[in-house]
Protein backbone atom coordinates (compact mmCIF):
# COMPACT_ATOMS: atom_id res chain seq x y z
CA UNK A 1 0.00 0.00 0.00
CA UNK A 2 1.51 3.53 -0.56
CA UNK A 3 0.31 7.03 0.56
CA UNK A 4 -2.69 8.45 -1.02
CA UNK A 5 -1.93 11.39 -3.56
CA UNK A 6 -3.02 14.04 -0.99
CA UNK A 7 -1.45 13.06 2.08
CA UNK A 8 1.75 12.29 -0.80
CA UNK A 9 1.17 15.89 -1.34
CA UNK A 10 1.63 16.69 2.30
CA UNK A 11 4.54 14.75 2.71
CA UNK A 12 6.36 16.22 -0.35
CA UNK A 13 5.80 19.70 1.35
CA UNK A 14 7.18 19.04 4.39
CA UNK A 15 10.53 17.96 2.86
CA UNK A 16 10.68 20.70 0.67
CA UNK A 17 10.15 22.73 3.23
CA UNK A 18 13.53 21.42 5.40
CA UNK A 19 15.49 22.08 2.24
CA UNK A 20 14.60 25.14 0.97
CA UNK A 21 15.12 28.40 1.58
CA UNK A 22 12.65 30.94 2.56
CA UNK A 23 11.48 33.12 -0.40
CA UNK A 24 10.21 36.11 1.53
CA UNK A 25 10.38 36.09 5.49
CA UNK A 26 7.68 34.68 7.43
CA UNK A 27 6.81 32.76 10.54
CA UNK A 28 7.97 29.68 10.37
CA UNK A 29 10.66 29.76 7.05
CA UNK A 30 11.89 26.68 5.12
CA UNK A 31 14.98 25.49 7.18
CA UNK A 32 17.29 25.71 4.14
CA UNK A 33 19.36 22.42 4.83
CA UNK A 34 19.74 21.18 1.12
CA UNK A 35 22.11 18.51 1.64
CA UNK A 36 19.18 16.45 3.31
CA UNK A 37 17.73 15.93 0.43
CA UNK A 38 18.93 12.83 -0.59
CA UNK A 39 18.31 11.16 2.54
CA UNK A 40 14.74 13.07 2.88
CA UNK A 41 13.94 11.25 -0.83
CA UNK A 42 15.44 8.16 0.42
CA UNK A 43 12.80 7.46 2.51
CA UNK A 44 10.05 5.11 1.55
CA UNK A 45 6.84 5.85 3.32
CA UNK A 46 4.62 3.64 4.68
CA UNK A 47 0.43 4.01 5.51
CA UNK A 48 -0.37 2.75 8.88
CA UNK A 49 -2.51 3.21 11.76
CA UNK A 50 -0.56 1.24 14.37
CA UNK A 51 1.87 4.36 14.79
CA UNK A 52 0.46 6.95 16.94
CA UNK A 53 2.47 9.56 14.51
CA UNK A 54 5.46 9.04 12.56
CA UNK A 55 8.05 6.48 13.24
CA UNK A 56 10.90 4.86 10.93
CA UNK A 57 13.17 1.33 10.98
CA UNK A 58 16.58 0.99 9.83
CA UNK A 59 15.61 0.48 6.47
CA UNK A 60 14.43 3.72 6.00
CA UNK A 61 11.03 3.03 5.74
CA UNK A 62 8.72 5.68 7.42
CA UNK A 63 5.59 4.82 9.01
CA UNK A 64 3.15 7.58 8.82
CA UNK A 65 -0.29 7.71 10.86
CA UNK A 66 -2.45 8.80 8.18
CA UNK A 67 -4.72 10.94 10.00
CA UNK A 68 -1.61 12.48 11.83
CA UNK A 69 -0.51 13.60 8.42
CA UNK A 70 -3.69 14.84 7.35
CA UNK A 71 -3.98 17.30 10.08
CA UNK A 72 -0.05 18.21 11.51
CA UNK A 73 1.15 21.49 9.95
CA UNK A 74 3.28 20.95 7.46
CA UNK A 75 6.70 22.27 9.52
CA UNK A 76 5.59 19.85 12.28
CA UNK A 77 6.01 17.11 9.71
CA UNK A 78 8.88 18.51 8.75
CA UNK A 79 10.28 18.33 12.10
CA UNK A 80 9.35 14.60 11.90
CA UNK A 81 11.08 14.26 9.14
CA UNK A 82 14.38 15.98 10.24
CA UNK A 83 14.28 13.57 13.42
CA UNK A 84 13.78 10.42 12.13
CA UNK A 85 16.29 11.11 9.61
CA UNK A 86 19.57 12.36 11.70
CA UNK A 87 18.29 8.99 13.45
CA UNK A 88 18.94 7.26 10.18
CA UNK A 89 22.09 8.96 9.32
CA UNK A 90 24.09 9.11 12.65
CA UNK A 91 23.62 5.29 12.05
CA UNK A 92 21.78 5.07 15.67
CA UNK A 93 20.15 1.16 14.92
CA UNK A 94 23.89 -0.34 14.10
CA UNK A 95 25.58 1.80 17.33
CA UNK A 96 22.57 0.80 19.52
CA UNK A 97 23.87 -3.07 18.37
CA UNK A 98 27.62 -2.33 18.88
CA UNK A 99 25.99 -1.43 22.97
CA UNK A 100 24.32 -4.87 22.82
CA UNK A 101 20.99 -2.66 23.69
CA UNK A 102 18.51 -5.26 24.03
CA UNK A 103 14.75 -5.39 24.78
CA UNK A 104 15.23 -4.23 28.25
CA UNK A 105 17.51 -1.14 27.62
CA UNK A 106 15.84 -0.42 24.47
CA UNK A 107 13.64 2.54 26.07
CA UNK A 108 17.19 3.80 27.15
CA UNK A 109 18.77 4.26 24.18
CA UNK A 110 15.43 5.52 22.15
CA UNK A 111 16.20 8.76 25.23
CA UNK A 112 19.71 8.60 24.97
CA UNK A 113 19.69 8.69 20.36
CA UNK A 114 16.93 11.32 21.10
CA UNK A 115 18.91 13.21 22.99
CA UNK A 116 21.37 13.56 21.44
CA UNK A 117 19.78 14.59 18.15
CA UNK A 118 17.84 16.95 19.88
CA UNK A 119 20.97 19.10 19.79
CA UNK A 120 21.22 18.98 16.21
CA UNK A 121 17.30 20.17 15.42
CA UNK A 122 17.42 22.29 17.92
CA UNK A 123 20.14 24.28 16.21
CA UNK A 124 17.71 24.64 13.33
CA UNK A 125 14.81 25.41 15.54
CA UNK A 126 13.59 21.93 14.48
CA UNK A 127 13.23 20.01 18.14
CA UNK A 128 9.49 18.30 17.62
CA UNK A 129 7.49 18.91 20.92
CA UNK A 130 8.15 16.62 24.10
CA UNK A 131 11.58 14.98 22.27
CA UNK A 132 13.99 13.98 25.39
CA UNK A 133 16.70 16.46 26.20
CA UNK A 134 19.71 16.16 27.64
CA UNK A 135 18.72 17.68 29.97
CA UNK A 136 16.37 15.64 30.96
CA UNK A 137 19.51 12.56 31.02
CA UNK A 138 21.34 15.12 33.42
CA UNK A 139 24.56 15.43 31.12
CA UNK A 140 25.86 18.65 28.91
CA UNK A 141 24.51 19.16 25.65
CA UNK A 142 26.34 17.68 22.36
CA UNK A 143 27.51 14.63 23.91
CA UNK A 144 27.37 11.38 22.14
CA UNK A 145 24.13 8.73 22.40
CA UNK A 146 26.35 6.33 23.68
CA UNK A 147 27.02 8.91 26.82
CA UNK A 148 23.44 9.03 26.98
CA UNK A 149 23.04 5.81 26.87
CA UNK A 150 25.83 4.83 29.40
CA UNK A 151 23.95 7.33 32.38
CA UNK A 152 20.42 6.03 31.40
CA UNK A 153 21.01 2.15 31.70
CA UNK A 154 24.00 2.69 34.73
CA UNK A 155 26.82 1.01 32.48
CA UNK A 156 30.06 1.13 34.45
CA UNK A 157 31.59 3.11 31.39
CA UNK A 158 29.69 6.26 32.52
CA UNK A 159 31.37 6.40 36.44
CA UNK A 160 34.09 9.03 36.04
CA UNK A 161 34.88 11.61 32.79
CA UNK A 162 37.56 9.30 30.73
CA UNK A 163 37.27 12.01 28.33
CA UNK A 164 41.33 13.32 29.20
CA UNK A 165 42.64 9.84 29.95
CA UNK A 166 44.72 7.42 28.24
CA UNK A 167 43.57 5.19 25.39
CA UNK A 168 44.31 2.17 24.26
CA UNK A 169 43.08 -0.33 21.54
CA UNK A 170 40.98 -3.33 22.48
CA UNK A 171 43.54 -6.28 22.42
CA UNK B 1 7.54 19.01 -11.80
CA UNK B 2 3.79 19.25 -12.52
CA UNK B 3 2.69 22.10 -14.70
CA UNK B 4 -0.05 23.89 -13.09
CA UNK B 5 -0.10 27.72 -13.31
CA UNK B 6 0.61 30.05 -16.72
CA UNK B 7 4.19 30.71 -14.95
CA UNK B 8 5.22 27.03 -15.04
CA UNK B 9 4.22 26.71 -18.71
CA UNK B 10 6.20 29.92 -19.33
CA UNK B 11 9.27 28.35 -17.60
CA UNK B 12 8.62 24.68 -19.39
CA UNK B 13 8.41 26.84 -22.65
CA UNK B 14 12.03 28.34 -22.26
CA UNK B 15 13.61 25.42 -20.83
CA UNK B 16 12.10 23.21 -23.99
CA UNK B 17 13.33 26.58 -26.10
CA UNK B 18 16.62 26.66 -24.27
CA UNK B 19 17.65 23.04 -24.89
CA UNK B 20 16.05 23.11 -28.49
CA UNK B 21 18.77 26.11 -29.24
CA UNK B 22 21.49 24.53 -27.32
CA UNK B 23 21.19 21.37 -29.37
CA UNK B 24 20.77 19.19 -26.20
CA UNK B 25 18.24 16.27 -26.57
CA UNK B 26 15.28 16.58 -24.93
CA UNK B 27 12.29 14.27 -23.88
CA UNK B 28 8.86 16.14 -23.25
CA UNK B 29 6.61 13.90 -20.61
CA UNK B 30 2.93 14.80 -20.82
CA UNK B 31 -0.31 12.93 -21.17
CA UNK B 32 -1.84 12.80 -24.69
CA UNK B 33 -3.63 15.49 -26.34
CA UNK B 34 -1.66 18.43 -23.86
CA UNK B 35 -0.49 19.92 -26.92
CA UNK B 36 3.35 18.76 -26.93
CA UNK B 37 3.33 18.07 -30.85
CA UNK B 38 1.59 21.08 -31.61
CA UNK B 39 4.47 23.24 -29.59
CA UNK B 40 7.38 21.69 -31.05
CA UNK B 41 5.95 21.90 -34.45
CA UNK B 42 5.52 25.66 -33.74
CA UNK B 43 9.53 26.29 -34.67
CA UNK B 44 8.18 26.09 -38.21
CA UNK B 45 6.98 29.62 -37.85
CA UNK B 46 10.09 30.81 -36.71
CA UNK B 47 12.13 29.38 -40.15
CA UNK B 48 12.99 26.51 -38.46
CA UNK B 49 12.75 22.84 -40.52
CA UNK B 50 11.11 20.27 -38.47
CA UNK B 51 10.77 16.37 -39.22
CA UNK B 52 8.35 14.89 -37.57
CA UNK B 53 8.51 11.17 -37.09
CA UNK B 54 5.74 9.10 -35.18
CA UNK B 55 8.12 6.52 -33.89
CA UNK B 56 5.87 3.28 -33.45
CA UNK B 57 5.17 3.24 -37.29
CA UNK B 58 8.93 3.22 -37.84
CA UNK B 59 11.69 0.67 -37.60
CA UNK B 60 15.36 0.39 -36.79
CA UNK B 61 16.40 0.50 -40.41
CA UNK B 62 14.62 3.78 -40.21
CA UNK B 63 17.13 5.59 -38.00
CA UNK B 64 20.30 2.66 -38.46
CA UNK B 65 19.74 3.11 -42.58
CA UNK B 66 18.48 0.83 -44.80
CA UNK B 67 21.33 -2.01 -46.22
CA UNK B 68 21.43 -1.84 -49.92
CA UNK B 69 23.61 -3.40 -52.52
CA UNK B 70 25.94 -1.31 -54.73
CA UNK B 71 26.90 -1.66 -58.15
CA UNK B 72 30.30 -3.12 -56.68
CA UNK B 73 28.10 -5.81 -54.66
CA UNK B 74 29.20 -3.81 -51.43
CA UNK B 75 26.71 -2.81 -48.94
CA UNK B 76 25.88 0.85 -47.69
CA UNK B 77 23.58 1.77 -45.43
CA UNK B 78 21.12 4.14 -46.98
CA UNK B 79 19.27 7.10 -45.10
CA UNK B 80 15.65 7.23 -44.90
CA UNK B 81 13.91 10.60 -46.07
CA UNK B 82 13.71 12.34 -43.54
CA UNK B 83 16.68 11.76 -42.66
CA UNK B 84 18.29 13.39 -46.35
CA UNK B 85 15.74 16.15 -46.19
CA UNK B 86 17.46 17.44 -42.65
CA UNK B 87 20.81 17.01 -43.87
CA UNK B 88 19.80 19.04 -47.41
CA UNK B 89 18.57 21.90 -45.47
CA UNK B 90 21.07 24.39 -44.31
CA UNK B 91 19.07 26.36 -41.44
CA UNK B 92 18.14 25.30 -38.47
CA UNK B 93 15.84 22.07 -37.91
CA UNK B 94 14.07 19.65 -35.32
CA UNK B 95 14.02 15.95 -35.53
CA UNK B 96 11.18 15.14 -33.27
CA UNK B 97 10.48 11.48 -32.20
CA UNK B 98 7.22 11.73 -31.45
CA UNK B 99 5.60 8.87 -29.09
CA UNK B 100 8.81 7.81 -28.15
CA UNK B 101 7.70 5.61 -25.03
CA UNK B 102 5.98 3.61 -27.62
CA UNK B 103 8.61 2.60 -29.24
CA UNK B 104 9.99 -0.68 -28.48
CA UNK B 105 13.57 -1.03 -27.20
CA UNK B 106 15.18 -2.28 -30.00
CA UNK B 107 13.63 0.77 -31.34
CA UNK B 108 14.57 2.69 -28.70
CA UNK B 109 18.40 1.76 -29.26
CA UNK B 110 18.55 2.13 -33.05
CA UNK B 111 17.20 5.53 -32.48
CA UNK B 112 20.37 6.39 -30.08
CA UNK B 113 22.73 6.85 -32.96
CA UNK B 114 21.54 9.73 -34.59
CA UNK B 115 20.80 11.62 -31.39
CA UNK B 116 24.44 11.49 -29.95
CA UNK B 117 26.77 10.83 -33.11
CA UNK B 118 24.25 12.97 -35.51
CA UNK B 119 24.64 9.44 -37.99
CA UNK B 120 21.89 8.01 -39.83
CA UNK B 121 23.39 5.03 -41.94
CA UNK B 122 26.05 6.30 -44.17
CA UNK B 123 24.90 9.59 -43.79
CA UNK B 124 26.19 12.51 -41.33
CA UNK B 125 23.57 15.18 -40.00
CA UNK B 126 24.64 18.50 -39.96
CA UNK B 127 25.04 19.83 -36.43
CA UNK B 128 21.78 22.58 -37.29
CA UNK B 129 19.95 19.22 -36.17
CA UNK B 130 18.21 19.39 -32.65
CA UNK B 131 16.52 16.51 -31.37
CA UNK B 132 13.21 16.70 -29.63
CA UNK B 133 11.13 13.50 -28.63
CA UNK B 134 7.85 13.54 -26.78
CA UNK B 135 6.60 10.71 -24.89
CA UNK B 136 3.28 9.56 -22.66
CA UNK B 137 4.40 8.12 -19.23
CA UNK B 138 4.10 4.52 -19.47
CA UNK B 139 1.05 4.40 -17.72
CA UNK B 140 -0.78 6.42 -19.92
CA UNK B 141 0.88 5.17 -23.08
CA UNK B 142 -0.68 3.21 -25.81
CA UNK B 143 1.21 -0.16 -25.57
CA UNK B 144 4.51 1.83 -23.83
CA UNK B 145 7.53 0.96 -22.51
CA UNK B 146 9.94 2.39 -19.55
CA UNK B 147 12.73 3.88 -21.10
CA UNK B 148 16.43 2.11 -20.47
CA UNK B 149 18.80 3.89 -18.74
CA UNK B 150 20.99 4.33 -21.70
CA UNK B 151 17.81 5.80 -23.47
CA UNK B 152 16.31 7.96 -20.43
CA UNK B 153 20.32 9.67 -20.10
CA UNK B 154 20.59 11.03 -23.19
CA UNK B 155 18.29 13.46 -23.02
CA UNK B 156 17.08 16.11 -21.14
CA UNK B 157 13.31 15.07 -19.43
CA UNK B 158 10.95 18.15 -19.15
CA UNK B 159 7.39 17.39 -18.08
CA UNK B 160 4.57 18.93 -20.00
CA UNK B 161 1.14 19.77 -19.64
CA UNK B 162 -1.06 22.65 -21.06
CA UNK B 163 -2.87 24.40 -17.64
CA UNK B 164 -6.53 25.73 -17.91
CA UNK B 165 -4.96 29.36 -17.70
CA UNK B 166 -3.11 28.58 -21.21
CA UNK B 167 -5.72 26.75 -22.80
CA UNK B 168 -8.99 29.15 -21.65
CA UNK B 169 -7.21 31.90 -22.91
CA UNK B 170 -5.78 30.59 -26.22
CA UNK B 171 -9.24 29.07 -26.85
CA UNK B 172 -10.69 32.35 -27.25
CA UNK B 173 -7.49 34.19 -28.87
CA UNK B 174 -6.87 31.41 -31.04
CA UNK B 175 -3.03 32.26 -30.64
CA UNK B 176 -1.01 29.90 -28.80
CA UNK B 177 2.41 30.88 -27.40
CA UNK B 178 4.98 29.67 -29.83
CA UNK B 179 8.45 28.12 -29.09
CA UNK B 180 10.89 30.63 -27.95
CA UNK B 181 14.23 29.80 -29.68
CA UNK B 182 17.47 31.70 -28.82
CA UNK B 183 20.74 32.06 -30.71
CA UNK B 184 23.61 31.18 -28.40
CA UNK B 185 24.28 34.05 -26.03
CA UNK B 186 28.25 35.78 -26.88
CA UNK B 187 29.68 34.71 -23.64
CA UNK B 188 27.96 31.04 -23.67
CA UNK B 189 31.75 29.74 -23.29
CA UNK B 190 32.90 31.34 -20.57
CA UNK B 191 29.76 30.78 -18.75
CA UNK B 192 30.34 27.33 -19.32
CA UNK B 193 33.32 27.10 -17.98
CA UNK B 194 31.84 28.93 -14.82
CA UNK B 195 29.47 26.37 -14.59
CA UNK B 196 32.28 23.00 -14.88
CA UNK B 197 34.38 24.43 -11.89
CA UNK B 198 31.32 24.83 -9.75
CA UNK B 199 30.52 21.83 -10.61
CA UNK B 200 33.67 20.24 -9.98
CA UNK B 201 33.46 21.63 -6.60
CA UNK B 202 30.44 20.22 -6.36
CA UNK B 203 31.45 16.58 -7.41
CA UNK B 204 34.71 16.93 -5.30
CA UNK B 205 32.32 17.53 -1.91
CA UNK B 206 29.58 14.66 -3.09
CA UNK B 207 31.45 11.89 -5.28
CA UNK B 208 28.60 9.60 -5.04
CA UNK B 209 26.45 12.20 -7.25
CA UNK B 210 28.91 11.66 -10.14
CA UNK B 211 26.64 8.99 -11.30
CA UNK B 212 23.83 7.27 -9.43
CA UNK B 213 21.21 5.13 -11.58
CA UNK B 214 18.47 4.67 -9.69
CA UNK B 215 17.45 1.21 -8.46
CA UNK B 216 13.72 1.07 -9.86
CA UNK B 217 12.42 0.89 -13.17
CA UNK B 218 10.74 4.04 -13.62
CA UNK B 219 13.21 6.10 -12.43
CA UNK B 220 16.02 4.90 -14.68
CA UNK B 221 13.54 6.11 -17.59
CA UNK B 222 13.69 9.52 -16.16
CA UNK B 223 16.54 12.25 -15.36
CA UNK B 224 19.26 11.08 -13.09
CA UNK B 225 23.12 12.28 -12.74
CA UNK B 226 25.71 10.63 -15.21
CA UNK B 227 28.79 12.55 -16.57
CA UNK B 228 26.71 12.93 -19.98
CA UNK B 229 23.66 14.42 -17.89
CA UNK B 230 25.82 16.77 -15.70
CA UNK B 231 27.55 17.96 -19.00
CA UNK B 232 24.14 18.58 -20.44
CA UNK B 233 23.32 20.17 -17.08
CA UNK B 234 26.69 22.55 -17.43
CA UNK B 235 25.78 23.80 -20.75
CA UNK B 236 22.11 24.27 -20.02
CA UNK B 237 22.44 26.27 -17.14
CA UNK B 238 25.10 28.39 -18.91
CA UNK B 239 23.06 28.90 -22.06
CA UNK B 240 20.01 30.09 -19.98
CA UNK B 241 22.07 32.39 -17.66
CA UNK B 242 23.31 33.79 -20.79
CA UNK B 243 20.08 34.64 -21.80
CA UNK B 244 19.00 35.99 -18.42
CA UNK B 245 16.83 33.10 -17.58
CA UNK B 246 15.20 33.07 -14.09
CA UNK B 247 16.16 30.84 -11.76
CA UNK B 248 13.06 28.53 -11.78
CA UNK B 249 13.80 27.94 -15.96
CA UNK B 250 17.53 27.13 -14.94
CA UNK B 251 16.05 24.69 -12.10
CA UNK B 252 14.20 22.98 -14.69
CA UNK B 253 16.69 22.46 -16.92
CA UNK B 254 18.84 21.08 -14.24
CA UNK B 255 16.05 19.27 -12.74
CA UNK B 256 15.81 17.25 -16.01
CA UNK B 257 18.98 16.93 -16.61
CA UNK B 258 20.21 15.02 -13.48
CA UNK B 259 17.17 14.55 -11.49
CA UNK B 260 15.16 16.63 -8.78
CA UNK B 261 17.13 15.82 -5.89
CA UNK B 262 20.43 16.08 -7.25
CA UNK B 263 19.98 19.37 -8.80
CA UNK B 264 18.69 20.89 -5.56
CA UNK B 265 21.62 19.97 -3.71
CA UNK B 266 23.92 21.56 -6.98
CA UNK B 267 21.66 24.58 -7.38
CA UNK B 268 22.45 25.31 -3.66
CA UNK B 269 26.29 24.60 -3.73
CA UNK B 270 26.18 26.79 -6.79
CA UNK B 271 24.45 29.72 -4.87
CA UNK B 272 26.81 29.62 -1.30
CA UNK B 273 29.79 27.16 -2.76
CA UNK B 274 29.01 26.32 0.47
CA UNK B 275 31.01 22.96 0.70
CA UNK B 276 35.03 22.80 1.12
CA UNK B 277 37.32 20.47 -1.28
CA UNK B 278 37.57 17.50 1.30
CA UNK B 279 41.13 17.38 -0.11
CA UNK B 280 42.07 20.95 0.78
CA UNK B 281 40.62 19.98 4.65
CA UNK B 282 42.63 17.04 4.63
CA UNK B 283 45.62 19.00 4.02
CA UNK B 284 45.25 21.58 6.62
CA UNK B 285 42.67 20.22 8.99
CA UNK B 286 42.67 23.16 11.16
CA UNK B 287 41.98 25.49 8.42
CA UNK B 288 38.44 24.76 8.19
CA UNK B 289 36.08 26.39 11.24
CA UNK B 290 33.19 24.07 12.04
CA UNK B 291 31.58 26.63 14.07
CA UNK B 292 27.87 27.47 13.18
CA UNK B 293 27.98 25.49 10.20
CA UNK B 294 24.43 23.85 9.70
CA UNK B 295 23.81 20.48 10.18
CA UNK B 296 23.50 18.72 6.83
CA UNK B 297 26.91 20.67 5.73
CA UNK B 298 28.36 19.13 8.29
CA UNK B 299 27.02 15.55 7.29
CA UNK B 300 28.02 16.11 4.06
CA UNK B 301 31.09 17.25 4.68
CA UNK B 302 32.22 14.62 7.03
CA UNK B 303 31.16 11.84 4.68
CA UNK B 304 33.46 13.76 1.54
CA UNK B 305 36.05 13.04 4.04
CA UNK B 306 35.47 9.63 4.60
CA UNK B 307 35.12 8.93 0.63
CA UNK B 308 38.07 11.04 0.42
CA UNK B 309 40.24 8.25 3.00
CA UNK B 310 38.82 5.76 1.35
CA UNK B 311 39.88 6.46 -2.17
CA UNK B 312 43.41 7.38 -1.21
CA UNK B 313 44.82 5.95 1.70
CA UNK B 314 47.53 6.82 3.75
CA UNK B 315 48.68 6.80 7.34
CA UNK B 316 48.65 10.66 7.81
CA UNK B 317 45.19 11.25 5.14
CA UNK B 318 43.69 8.95 7.90
CA UNK B 319 44.83 10.15 11.24
CA UNK B 320 43.97 14.21 9.21
CA UNK B 321 40.68 12.76 8.91
CA UNK B 322 39.96 12.11 12.49
CA UNK B 323 41.39 14.92 13.73
CA UNK B 324 38.97 16.89 11.18
CA UNK B 325 36.29 14.49 12.39
CA UNK B 326 37.09 15.98 16.50
CA UNK B 327 37.38 19.56 15.19
CA UNK B 328 33.45 19.18 14.24
CA UNK B 329 32.33 17.45 17.30
CA UNK B 330 34.20 20.18 18.88
CA UNK B 331 32.02 22.46 17.28
CA UNK B 332 28.35 21.02 16.59
CA UNK B 333 28.51 18.09 19.15
CA UNK B 334 29.92 14.48 19.39
CA UNK B 335 27.14 12.36 17.84
CA UNK B 336 27.06 14.01 14.33
CA UNK B 337 30.76 12.83 14.48
CA UNK B 338 30.69 9.70 15.73
CA UNK B 339 28.90 7.61 12.63
CA UNK B 340 32.61 8.80 10.70
CA UNK B 341 35.00 8.32 13.04
CA UNK B 342 33.27 4.75 13.53
CA UNK B 343 33.72 3.93 9.97
CA UNK B 344 37.22 5.16 10.13
CA UNK B 345 38.00 2.61 12.47
CA UNK B 346 36.31 -0.61 11.20
CA UNK B 347 36.23 -1.90 7.21
CA UNK B 348 40.10 -2.85 7.53
CA UNK B 349 40.08 1.42 6.33
CA UNK B 350 43.04 1.99 9.08
CA UNK B 351 46.27 1.79 7.98
CA UNK B 352 48.68 0.09 10.19
CA UNK B 353 50.93 2.38 10.96
CA UNK B 354 48.40 5.21 11.37
CA UNK B 355 48.36 7.13 14.68
CA UNK B 356 45.62 8.18 16.70
CA UNK B 357 45.03 11.45 16.76
CA UNK B 358 45.06 13.82 20.05
CA UNK B 359 41.96 14.68 19.27
CA UNK B 360 40.05 11.27 19.30
CA UNK B 361 40.04 11.36 22.80
CA UNK B 362 36.78 13.77 22.52
CA UNK B 363 35.01 10.87 21.62
CA UNK B 364 36.54 8.49 24.02
CA UNK B 365 33.52 7.68 26.12
CA UNK B 366 31.63 6.94 22.72
CA UNK B 367 33.58 4.83 21.37
CA UNK B 368 34.75 3.04 24.67
CA UNK B 369 31.23 1.98 25.13
CA UNK B 370 30.83 0.59 21.54
CA UNK B 371 34.11 -1.53 22.23
CA UNK B 372 36.00 0.18 19.71
CA UNK B 373 38.57 1.18 22.14
CA UNK B 374 39.21 0.59 25.32
CA UNK B 375 39.57 3.45 28.18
Amino acid sequence: MSLSPSHGDRLAAAKLWLISTAAQPGPDPPRDLPYLARALYALVPVPTSEVPRITCDEHWRVYINTDWIETAPIPAIGAELAHLTWHLLHDHAARARDLRVDATTAAHWRTASDAAIEHTLRADTLSPDGLPTADDVGLPAGLSAEEYYAVLSGLPAAIGDNRHGRLTEPG
Amino acid sequence: MTVRSRTDYEHTLQALGICISARIPVLLWGAPGEGKTAVVESAAQQGWHVETLIVSHYEPSDFAGLPVIGSDGSVTLAPPGWATRLAAGDGPSIAFFDEFSTASPALQAAALRPLTHFEVGALQLPDTVSFVAAANPADVAASGWELAAPTASRFVHLDWALPLEVYAECLVTGAWPPLPVYPAPEDDYAAQARQRVLLSGFLRARESQISAIPADAAARGRAFPTPRTWDYATRLAAFAAGLGASKEVIRLLVTGCVGEVTAHEFLAYAAAVDLPDPETLLADPHGFDFTGVRADRVYVILQSILAAVARTTTPQRWTDAVAVCALAAKAVGIDPAVPVVRALLRDGLRPAAAALPAGITVFAPALALAGLLTP
